[in-house]
């Protein structure tokens, strides 16, 4: 029976759930160090392929361009562990805060 | 005179009848998860219809549309009509209501025996469909609902009786028009009769602290476990008719029945409106007790009933019959 | 109800709680021999969730590890990479800097109040008091919040990195996490007071899961389970590890040996851990945050432990010289306290357990089933075997 003070308070308070997606899909706060999707600074990279050698889960693959070797994420294997970020000398990966990555073909999961 | 018989169908199947209980029994369901989700700082159904309240209505449909399964072993018989018998017998129980006067659409001399007796069927049905449907889980659920149906069963009963004790009736019409007539019965000495018939209610319900036949965690869902597809809703749609059940009836014993101040020519709209307000009186005090507690053992529920409940509503009974010699 | 009649009928039935049961959130299977309400025998088989992590984990690199160990257990993510990084930098006799000995501390006490915190919530609704199951999981929310304010992610934090940890503590988090702390500690007051004063929740739990302390000892309980049995025993104490030796804190203990005591020792750790944040936060030393180590580890060997919310974490790695583990060994504190809670699901003389106790002493050791499966593993008095 002690709780039923608190549970008449709750009445009267705004409910706690979030009505994601249906009511606040524009106004949902993420803190500023979340890790979403990958960002890559294509200038910057130098090609070294560190973070394909330390990816845990394989989803950067490297391939050879114009500019020469630079990595691809396969956001449907990452794990958003956010090592790559961490391994890269250049300090071209980010990661911004876009975190509805659901998609229908993987074509559109593939970070450049 | 020709228009009579159309009356009485009207009364019995639109309103008060079938179809008005019906709805309103689903509409009990969206009110009690709403209030409960309430109390717990959550929304409740929110999106069927408006704030959800057509949720229930929906999950019926969608349970009537699945897949039916019944167990290869279970006694098919029995097992099948459970759920029907179940909800006829609360469309039954449910006429005796006075929903628009002293009496309900049914009503006779000892129409309470009749209303008592259809709870302890009620707990019956409960145990025929955990032992027909030969499993683990739905055997215990109904050793237990009839454990429980001997600690709850009688201090509902007793409750009752002071009821008629004090209103010198056995016919919930002559019980309604006396609280019309003097005060509400909940006013008086029976207020302790009240509190006894709402802790009774709620393990009648299967409601926490009472919900053991059909504890989640412990036996998945005690003794409905093996329905599915049209027999779960009809179960689940009887199991809300008997909260309305329960509900009018804790309003026609304690709470003075349809009457409240009256308007001259709006009695016909008025009547019912005070009685279903009643009801969700009731409903509300049953939500809270719901959401306040964690669910008892079997054991502890039923050396609860058996060493206050009982006790209490003996005393309430003594109290009654001082308070009638007086 | 006991005691046998002969009837001519088999009285007893098992019953299987699981592999997949409502009270269970983890595949596991309990084989109860039932008479009606009483329990009278007790099987347990937990290798449903085998996931080969150990081997796995000799096929990657100690960086890539660091991430397979963190998914052993969601909710001790902390605890398990902070013994990886020990074992690594054990094996290289290195150390991580002594800031980031005092942010893992932190981030391991703010794991451990989201960890009780669930907890509670998931022993109020094993009881049926699921109002008191949602208040504490919108609080474990503030845990959460503060965790992905903090490390980038609200369970799998990747905090912990080989050599020290990965972000620094910035003026506003700071500030963030003391007010979390305020709320928290508040809400932990609250819930220890309807614990105390709610009549349904004393009766359901206590003197069910009974587990005296000689018994503890010998079936080799850990954590929080025996410490509610009265034995002073827990790994930041006794072997202090990052910056505990240098952390005051009480060793909370209980002497009621039961579900009940379980539940108190659990809400005042909660309000030890935030004790802990606030004094981190207070003396927390400069300097780097990270100790950068080679790839490649030396040969050797290196056993490591920690304090995981649910009890003593136990890792040990074998080195041989490449980047890669040779062998690699997870003790969870799940496994440990099996054989107690097969002792405490074993009606014995006038200690009876009843079918509606075994959820109740089963969610008490706070049970992670996927973290323990490393083996076939059958025990109790009964079962298939």
């Amino acid at each position: 029976m002690s709780i039923i003070w608190e549970a008449y308070r709750q009445l009267f308070r705004p409910k706690s759930t979030e009505k994601y997606p249906f009511g606040n899909r524009e106004e949902v706060s993420l803190p500023d160090g979340f890790r979403g999707k990958m960002i890559l600074n294509r200038e910057s990279c130098i090609g070294c392929t560190l973070c394909e050698k330390d990816c845990p889960s394989g989803a950067i693959v490297i391939i050879v361009d114009a500019k020469g070797k630079r990595p691809t994420f396969f956001l449907d294997r990452c794990m958003f562990c956010g090592q790559c970020q961490e391994s890269c000398p250049k300090k071209c990966i980010s990661y911004s805060k876009e975190f509805e990555n659901a998609a229908y073909d993987r074509k559109s999961l593939e970070v450049r | 005179m020709a228009m009579e018989p159309f009356l009485s169908i009207f009364q019995t199947f639109i309103f008060p009848g079938f179809l008005f209980f019906i709805g309103l029994a689903f509409f009990f369901e969206w009110l009690d998860r709403k209030f409960y989700a309430d109390m717990q700082s959550r929304v409740g159904p929110l999106y069927t219809g408006p704030r959800g309240i057509l949720q229930p209505i929906a999950d019926f449909i969608k349970l009537m549309i699945k897949e039916d399964l019944t167990p290869k072993y279970a006694d098919k018989k029995i097992f099948n009509s459970v759920p029907v018998i179940m909800c006829a017998l609360m469309l039954t129980a449910i006429t005796l209501m006075p929903v628009m006067g002293n009496a309900g659409i049914i009503s006779f001399s000892g129409d309470i025996v009749l209303a008592i007796t259809a709870m302890t069927f009620f707990c019956i049905l409960v145990f025929l469909a955990g032992f027909s449907s030969v499993s683990r889980y739905s055997a215990i659920g109904a050793e237990r609902a009839v454990l429980q149906l001997l600690g709850f069963e009688i201090p509902l009963m007793l409750s009752i009786v002071g009821v008629c004790i004090a209103s010198g009736s056995v016919e919930i019409a002559g019980i309604v028009s006396w609280q019309g007539s003097n005060l509400w019965n909940i006013a008086g000495p029976q207020l302790l009769g009240f509190i006894i018939f709402l802790v009774a209610a709620q393990a009648e319900l299967e409601r926490i602290p009472f919900d053991i036949p059909e504890a989640e965690q412990e036996i998945v869902a005690g003794w409905v476990t093996e329905y599915s597809g049209r027999k779960l809703a009809i179960i689940r749609l009887s199991r809300n008719l008997e909260l309305v059940f329960i509900s009018a009836l804790a309003v026609a014993l304690y709470l003075g029945g349809p009457y409240g101040p009256l308007v001259a020519g709006a009695e016909a709209f008025l009547l019912p409106l005070y009685f279903v307000l009643k009801m969700f009186l009731v409903l509300a005090v049953l939500v809270t007790v719901r959401a306040v507690f964690a669910r008892v053992r079997i054991d502890q529920m039923v050396s609860f009933a058996w060493r206050y409940l009982i006790p209490l509503s003996l005393l309430q009974i003594l109290i009654t019959v001082l308070w009638r010699a007086l | 109800m006991s005691g046998s009649v002969n009837s001519g009928y088999e009285r007893l039935f098992d019953i299987p709680i699981g592999p997949q049961h409502p009270a269970l959130k983890e595949p596991a299977l309990i084989t109860l021999k039932v008479e009606g309400e009483h329990v009278v025998g007790v099987g347990l088989d937990v290798s449903y969730n085998h996931r080969g992590i150990e081997k796995a984990a000799e096929y990657r690199t100690y960086v890539q590890n660091l991430y397979l160990i963190e998914r052993i257990c969601g909710i001790c993510n902390v605890a398990h990479t902070l013994t990886f990084t020990q074992c690594v930098e054990g094996v290289q006799l290195k150390d991580a800097p002594e800031r980031a000995k005092m942010l893992r501390v932190l981030v391991e006490e703010l794991a451990r109040i989201h960890s009780h915190l669930l907890w509670l919530g998931v022993a109020a609704h094993e009881i049926g008091f699921d109002t008191f199951f949602m208040y504490i999981w919108l609080d474990r929310e503030v845990s959460l919040d503060l965790m992905e304010a903090f490390t980038g992610n609200r369970i799998t934090s990747a905090y912990n990195i080989i050599g020290g940890v990965r972000r620094d503590l910035t003026p506003e988090i700071t500030a963030k996490i003391r007010k979390g702390m305020d709320r928290l500690e508040e809400r932990a007051k609250f819930y220890r007071k309807i614990v105390e004063t709610e009549k349904t929740v004393i009766s359901r739990t206590q003197s069910i899961g009974i587990l005296p302390p000689e018994d503890a000892i010998r079936l080799s309980a850990v954590g929080p389970t025996l410490r509610a049995s009265g034995i002073k025993i827990d790994a930041r104490a006794d072997d202090p590890y990052a910056a505990h030796a240098s952390v005051p804190f009480n060793v909370i203990t209980c002497d009621g040996c039961d579900s009940f005591s379980r539940i108190l020792v659990r809400i005042d750790e909660i309000v030890e851990s935030i004790n802990i944040i606030r004094y981190c936060l207070e003396h927390l030393p400069s300097g780097p945050i990270i100790n950068r180590l080679p790839r490649r580890v030396p040969a050797g060997e290196f056993i490591s432990r920690v304090e995981a919310p649910r009890g003593e974490l136990m890792h040990y790695l074998r080195s041989d010289g490449s980047d890669k583990p040779y062998r690699y060994k997870v003790k969870t504190p799940t496994i440990s306290n099996l054989p107690s809670l097969v002792h405490m699901l074993s009606s014995k003389g006038r200690y009876v357990v009843n079918i509606a106790d075994v959820p109740v002493i089963l969610a008490s050791i706070d049970p992670c089933f996927s973290c323990t499966a490393r083996l076939e593993k059958n025990i109790g008095t009964y079962g298939k075997s």
